[in-house]
């Protein structure tokens, strides 16, 4: 009788060390299977802020026209890439100001990347317009 | 003798019993240890690709935005390499002097030990303008494009870790 009960409690014992094990295995499989991959978006980032910066630095900016703007973006971004950029702007007096939006539609699920970079626009030495570029940048 | 043949046929139940429960064992250890590798393997392919992307991005982003130090460094005071005359704005004679250091010496300031690197320069048409350290040849490589302005042109800043 005692034997019987011994072997009872050996075998629970074992069915409930073999449940830990699997609830374990389950647990990690699920975590590496749903584990995104950050890299590629650390990429896109890296990418608008990039390219944003060129636009600064090659002055597409100071035309403040959208079709230019749109073009200098067309010439540089990759073609695996979707990018929507919002310009906004005021003169150097604060009292005309204006914005306009160019670029891709925003997609519903990717991940989107974005920012926003201040310019001034400079003309003959003076400055006549302050600006804010933001942007939103993604994978297509 | 009935007890003799009593005893027997427990005695082959044990065994029987014994057997297949060392065979359950077996099995579930198995299925146990082919998972916990496959785990494993998976867990360490995904941070050596997440330690050679980190490195690829701090060097990159070094080369670009920073001037070096010091800020006016050459082959033989370089302690940091930086490229940049101002952010995303590349020096020609940085990167000229970059080409020329010795690709022990640019890997043991960019300490990427173990690691293989290459670097290039291209024009946002394609042409290309310079390159430094070995072309990806091994099995494990990550690359990363960055947009700068060299000589007033727009390009395309490409460094690559491998090994």
């Amino acid at each position: 009788m005692y034997g019987n009960k011994k072997a009872f409690i050996l075998t629970l014992d074992a069915f409930l060390a073999l449940v830990v094990v699997l609830i374990a295995l389950g647990a990690a499989s699920s975590y590496i299977a749903r584990s995104e991959n950050v890299m590629p978006n650390i990429q896109t980032a890296r990418i608008g802020s990039d390219i944003v910066k060129l636009l600064e630095n090659t002055n597409s900016f100071d035309t403040l026209d959208a079709t230019a703007i749109k073009n200098d973006i067309d010439n540089i971004i990759p073609p695996n890439y979707g990018m929507r950029l919002n310009i906004s702007w005021a003169d150097s007096s604060l009292e005309k100001k204006g914005s306009f939006e160019i670029g891709d539609k925003l997609p519903d699920k990717k991940f989107i990347s974005t920012g926003e970079r201040f310019f001034v626009v400079i003309a003959n030495s003076s400055l006549t317009h302050y600006g804010l570029a933001k942007y939103w940048i993604w994978l297509k | 003798m009935l007890q003799h043949h009593k005893h027997r046929k427990k005695g082959q139940i044990a065994a029987l019993d014994f057997f297949i429960a060392l065979l359950i064992f077996s099995v579930i250890l198995t299925i146990t240890m082919l998972r916990w590798s496959n785990y494993y393997s998976k867990i360490s392919e995904r941070m050596e690709y997440h330690e050679m992307m980190t490195k690829a991005f701090q060097i990159s982003d070094a080369l670009i935005k920073s001037q070096g130090v010091p800020s006016n460094w050459n082959k033989d005071n370089v302690r940091i390499i930086g490229l940049a005359i101002e952010d995303r704005i590349l020096s020609v004679d940085k990167v000229n002097a970059f080409a020329n250091l010795s690709f022990n010496k640019t890997k043991s300031i960019f300490q990427i030990y173990g690691y293989k690197f290459y670097f290039n320069l291209t024009k946002i048409n394609g042409e290309a303008i310079k390159e430094y350290g070995d072309k990806p040849t091994g099995k494990k490589s990550v690359s990363v494009k960055r947009y700068v302005l060299y000589n007033n042109e727009k390009t395309i800043m490409q460094f690559d870790v491998w090994k």
